[in-house]
């Protein structure tokens, strides 16, 4: 068909398909004169006739084995020994409706303890999913109750699934236990109390359990209740609906498989919203168990129909017309019958309220007290009385739920997922706006950019939010997020310093929201070089959250993970240290000693003792162990892993074990390659990596290759602009540089610049390297003009950032030395002056640029024949030098070089020699060192010369020949 | 990496109508898209399926990620996902025909019965074939088809992702399935009478 066919036949097509029979004939005829048309207009309708199932559902199943029909029974029992997250295999408990159960102990030594693993044969292979489940997860670790069994950790097998392991109770079954000690109604009654008493402490921590049944109650040997299982239900079935309104769909053939039906509340049937009030229920499910020995309902067929009928419409007999024993009817006549009937309505709204008030009313009972549940009667008439008035009596009744004690939860939950939707809505609008308000005469038909949209945004949320404050705060916040991860601190600082004040004025100074924002605006702050405000806005925040959410809280262990990156770039990495370690402490007692917090906070720890000369050992332990985590949640391919196995290789390029360094950085490439045989920017990142430890072995050959192929996947997948093109190119024209290509390398490094320029901008740190480093490539072709005025701009862009002080040091150095070659001496000293004195102001003194900055100057004072001076200066240089360069580094010998040279000239002879003469025999292995060894050969002529050793002088002379090449 | 940071103003670009965006971007999540299929299609056994949709909404979390971003531009990103997702659908019917077989020969016999969606490696490379005609056609239809089956939204969702009422898209939607219906059982028709069906 052609597209102009198309055009004709899709309006007839498109008329006809609400139209039938007569009708669609009578239109078909008028509408189709040409008898091809009205031959493909029927064959459409023909086929949109007998489209049946075609294509309803979705690609979904299309993947895996189409040979095979999907097989619902659960795999084989996992044999013992087998490990589950931390926890092995000792046997299987039992099976449930969504998986197995296993006792399990902790195999890893660290102390002894037994468990009941849950693992999960669902739903795996959805981040979703396991989004939610790791969030209910953390929900469910914060219950520690006595009569709760505790969920003691959980996460990911090693496959894919979820299993969660709860602290293992040992007991028999609660009515079992009752009737085997012939407990008589009263104990029953104290000991059902204990139970409620359990569910309402969960309910104040904002958990519903969804699943009371009696088998989930255990008396131990101690006769303490136990109850299991609290709130898997809904970390089980993620479908089924609730009031965070996150999930609308209604509950699933598998939500209904997993309820027991016996106990199941008539709204769990429906696939309406659980609340506490479902609790309410099976509470007085299992009460009227456990008093009578009878279940409330029982089912001539157990079909869903069936099923349904009865739980939803069958009102239960009551208590004390089907207990066994005479006495025990005349017993649960009246106010037990009556109690356990109020919490077993259909209507939640019309059960107690809260648990609370159950347990309220049973004590009352059992002080003789009057109750405050009305029998059924009246019930009766409250119906009546709800047909005729239902409206109202709806709204009172939900007010009179939402605002009893215990269900504040309903009304949370109710009012979050209001505030959403009203934010969700005021969101969409204001970003319509921005578009809308697109002026075409302002924007003469080019396309808007992003950055104009969003300047577009923050210069509207003033007038277009102004009445609702709050809705403004957040958006505030998300605009300054969004600007930072543009690489925008500045507008990304000021937005959220607004938010901040806006924060305090809408929820108070003393509020979470308030803590929350001041951690943001502390964490842009520091990106934005404000290195002294972060700190001081994150302690605020640090004392707040403490306050707010207690010390333990994991909010404040973000917070401290802010202040100690704060603390890092102001050079403070003890500090920094302590910090990162207290992050860590709370998230290993929150979330377990296993949890990815856990482990990404190693990853910082390791990251800070890696800058730290002493330290590397600690990063290398603090990353293994990092690793040991995540090769529990991941597999060996799993990006996580591959990052941190980066970490341990560059780490352990930096303790100079260059060979263990690069056989983990050729797995960890090998590993990317097979994730990504068509390319990746993580191969990329893994090339790059692998070449630097390839550079430091002096492998020049294989490392320029490998930045290539990392340059062309960067290129080609991130942008020409992109940061880590500009950082490729950066380091292949320092790595051309080194080479001696010293054409190749300032084309690479102008090519860097000037994509740094278009793509960060001219003030991005990378950028400014590229040109530092242009500069340097200037400075050794004597193309010192161009050079000086490259340095003076990178020396402007270096002195805006704190966190650029190194930076800021090797500028001025390099500055100096272009100065000092033009002889424009007193400006060269003054640079490098300042060069050294902000390498000493750091905690941790940098020696490099102490070295540079020290060596320079002390070639510029030879110069200007300052000799005395110049002695002092140098020296210093060589001995930092050597404290951290081999013996036959080009660096180190040329600053001997320079400081034999000045004890030569100064007429030190003996201590000329002891400096020129093994730097000379070093200069021999490094086949790079050729014009440094000439140099020194040079000097070992004159000094014996001056010295009057004219033997020793000529032995020197041969390598004193410019054409000279050593073995 | 970058890829993370880059996303949001590529959607930004995209919703500005930059067609460099979304070029970058189907690459990102292509890649993103046919890393995730690949480590699961490694990790599963015979009778595990994969969902589409599973891993569209993978994608969308981990490029897009936390929820302050998600009102930037959704229908954007699901509507290059989605093509993303058929792409890869394709890719590895192709090769997993032509593993069967060593090469592409179709031997195609759909009873129309069972076309609750196509099962069979042939009938999603007929299909693809189906819908690249309707898209010359018309891209409207077409693109609908690719949001509701190889991302799998809902009606809802892809009306909000096209800026269109749900009304609209359900229409679009059905006559798109006739189309396409029509198309693949012709297909059958050609093959049957055609001499190379083996």
């Amino acid at each position: 068909m052609t597209p102009e066919r198309w055009r004709q036949v899709e309006p007839i097509f498109d008329g006809a398909l609400d139209l039938a029979g007569e009708a669609r004939r009578v239109y078909l005829d008028t509408a189709c004169q040409d008898p091809e048309l009205r031959a493909e207009v029927e064959a459409l309708l023909t086929a949109d006739r007998d489209s049946g199932e075609f294509l309803q559902g979705s690609a979904e199943s299309f993947l895996g084995h189409p040979d095979l029909e999907f097989d619902p029974t659960l795999p084989d029992d996992i044999p013992a020994n087998t490990m589950i997250g931390p926890y092995r295999v000792v046997r299987p408990l039992g099976r449930g409706g969504m998986g197995q159960v296993y006792l399990g102990e902790r195999a890893d030594g660290q102390f002894e303890q037994v468990v009941a693993i849950k693992l999960i044969r669902q739903e795996r292979n959805s981040a979703l999913v396991h989004r939610r489940f790791l969030a209910e997860r953390q929900i469910l670790a914060r219950l520690e109750h006595p009569n709760i069994a505790r969920l003691v950790d959980g996460g990911l097998t090693a496959d894919g699934f979820p299993w969660l392991a709860m602290e293992y109770a040992e007991g028999a079954p609660l009515l079992a236990w009752c009737d085997q000690h012939a407990l008589a109604p009263d104990a029953r009654i104290s000991l059902f109390l204990r139970v409620a008493a359990a569910v309402r402490y969960a309910h104040q921590n904002l958990v519903v359990h969804r699943d009371l049944k009696p088998s989930n109650l255990l008396v131990t040997r101690d006769g303490q209740v136990k109850l299991l299982d609290f709130g898997i239900a809904k970390v089980l079935s993620p479908g089924v609906a609730d009031q965070t309104g996150d999930s609308a769909s209604p509950a699933t053939e598998t939500g209904l498989l997993m309820l027991t039906p016996e106990y199941a509340a008539p709204e769990q049937i429906r696939g309406e919203p659980v609340t506490t009030a479902t609790d309410v229920y099976a509470l007085g499910a299992v009460l009227y168990e456990l008093l009578t020995g009878k279940r409330v309902h029982h089912f001539d067929r157990r079909t869903p129909g069936e099923m349904e009928r009865v739980i939803c419409e069958q009102d239960p007999v009551a208590p004390s017309s089907t207990a066994p024993s005479k006495r025990l009817r005349q017993s649960l006549r009246g106010d037990l019958d009556t109690i356990i009937l109020t919490a077993l309505q259909k209507q939640p709204a019309r059960r107690y309220s809260t648990v609370d008030a159950l347990i309220e009313d049973i004590k009352n009972y059992q002080g003789g007290l009057p109750i405050r549940a009305r029998p059924a009667a009246l019930g009766y008439r409250l119906r009546k009385f709800i047909r005729r008035h239902r409206v109202g009596v709806f709204a009172s009744a939900t007010l009179a739920v939402a605002l009893a004690g215990g269900v504040a939860a309903t009304l949370w939950q109710s009012r979050v997922a209001a505030r959403e939707a009203t934010r969700a809505q005021a969101v969409k609008e204001f970003l319509m706006g921005l578009f809308q308000s697109a002026d075409p005469a302002e924007s003469r038909g080019r396309e808007i950019t992003a950055r104009e949209l969003l300047a577009r945004g923050v210069t509207k949320i003033d007038s277009a939010l102004a009445a609702q404050p709050a809705l403004k705060e957040e958006l505030l916040s998300d605009l300054g997020r969004i600007h930072r991860d543009l690489g925008l601190y500045d507008p990304a600082d000021s937005l959220l310093s607004r938010a901040v004040v806006l924060a305090s004025e809408t929820w108070g100074s003393n509020s979470r929201e308030y803590a929350t924002r001041l951690t943001e605006w502390g964490a842009i702050s520091r990106l934005a070089g404000h290195a002294a405000r972060a700190d001081s806005l994150l302690k605020a925040a640090l004392d707040l959250r403490r306050h707010i959410l207690g010390p333990e809280h994991p909010d404040v262990a973000t917070t401290l993970t802010e202040l100690s990156l704060a603390a890092d770039d102001q050079g403070d990495t003890p500090r920094a240290n302590d910090l990162a370690r207290q992050a860590m402490n709370i998230d290993r007692k929150y979330y377990g000693p296993t949890d990815l917090h856990v482990a990404r906070d190693l990853e910082l720890l390791a990251r800070l003792h890696s800058t730290v000369e002493a330290e590397e050992p600690m990063a290398d332990s603090a990353y293994r162990a990092a690793l040991d985590i995540y090769r529990q949640h991941y597999d060996a391919g799993h990006p996580d892993v591959l990052r941190v196995k980066d970490g341990i290789a560059t780490n352990l390029r930096r303790m100079r074990r260059f060979q263990e360094s690069e056989a983990l950085n050729r797995e960890v490439l090998a590993e990317y390659r097979k994730l990504h045989p068509e390319g990746h920017p993580d191969v990329a990142t893994a090339m790059y990596d692998l070449s630097q430890v390839l550079e430091r072995q002096e492998k020049y050959v294989e490392a320029e290759s490998l930045l290539l192929g990392a340059l062309a996947i960067r290129r080609q997948m991130l942008g020409e602009n992109a940061l880590p093109t500009v950082e490729t190119l950066n380091d292949l024209g320092v790595l051309q540089a080194e080479k001696g290509d010293t054409a190749k390398a300032e084309a690479t490094l102008r090519e860097a610049s000037e994509r740094g320029q278009a793509g960060l901008g001219a003030g991005h740190p990378s950028t400014l390297s590229a040109l530092g480093n242009l500069a340097v490539v200037l400075t050794r072709q004597a193309k010192l003009v161009e050079a000086e005025s490259v340095l003076r701009q990178v020396v402007a862009g270096r002195r805006l950032r704190h966190s650029e002080q190194p930076g800021l040091s090797r500028a001025l150095s390099s500055l100096g030395i272009v100065l000092r070659d033009m002889k424009r001496y007193p400006e060269a000293d003054t640079a490098f002056n300042e060069a050294a004195d902000i390498a000493r102001q750091n905690l941790e003194p940098r020696r490099n640029l102490l070295a540079l900055a020290q060596g320079a100057l002390g070639v510029s004072l030879v110069r200007q024949g300052r000799l005395q001076e110049a002695e002092p200066v140098l020296e210093e240089a060589v001995a930092m030098r050597r404290a951290y360069l081999d013996s036959s580094q080009v660096a180190r010998l040329w600053d001997e070089r320079h400081y034999g040279n000045t004890l030569l000239r100064l007429r030190k002879f003996a201590a000329a020699e002891s400096v020129l003469v093994p730097s000379f025999r070093n200069s021999g292995i490094n086949p790079g060192a050729i014009a440094v060894r000439r140099e020194l050969a040079i000097l070992l002529v004159n000094l014996y010369r001056d010295w009057g050793r004219p033997a020793e002088a000529r032995k020197y002379v041969p390598d004193t020949l410019p054409q000279h090449r050593s073995p | 990496m970058a890829q993370d940071d880059d996303i949001t103003g590529l959607l930004v670009a995209l919703k500005g109508g930059d067609p460099a965006a979304r070029d970058q971007l189907f690459r990102l999540i292509y890649r993103d898209l046919h890393a995730r299929a690949h480590r699961q299609l490694a990790r599963s056994r015979p009778g595990d399926t994969l969902s589409t949709t599973a891993l569209v909404h993978e994608t969308y979390l981990k490029l897009v990620g936390s929820t302050h971003q998600a009102y930037l531009d959704r229908g954007h990103f699901f509507a290059v996902a989605a093509r993303a997702m058929r792409q890869i659908l394709v890719d590895y019917a192709r090769s997993r025909l032509a593993d069967k077989r060593g090469g592409g020969a179709r031997n195609s016999t759909l009873e129309p019965e069972q076309l609750a969606g196509p099962q069979r490696s042939e009938d999603l490379i007929a299909l693809d074939e189906a819908l690249i005609e309707l898209s010359q056609l018309d891209e409207r239809l077409a693109e609908t088809v690719e949001l509701r089956y190889f991302a799998g939204l809902s009606v809802e969702e892809v009306a909000e992702a096209r800026g269109v009422s749900p009304r609209t898209v359900k229409r679009d939607w059905r006559k798109a399935r006739a189309f396409l219906y029509r198309a693949i059982q012709g297909d059958v028709v050609t093959d049957l009478d055609g001499p190379d069906s083996d």
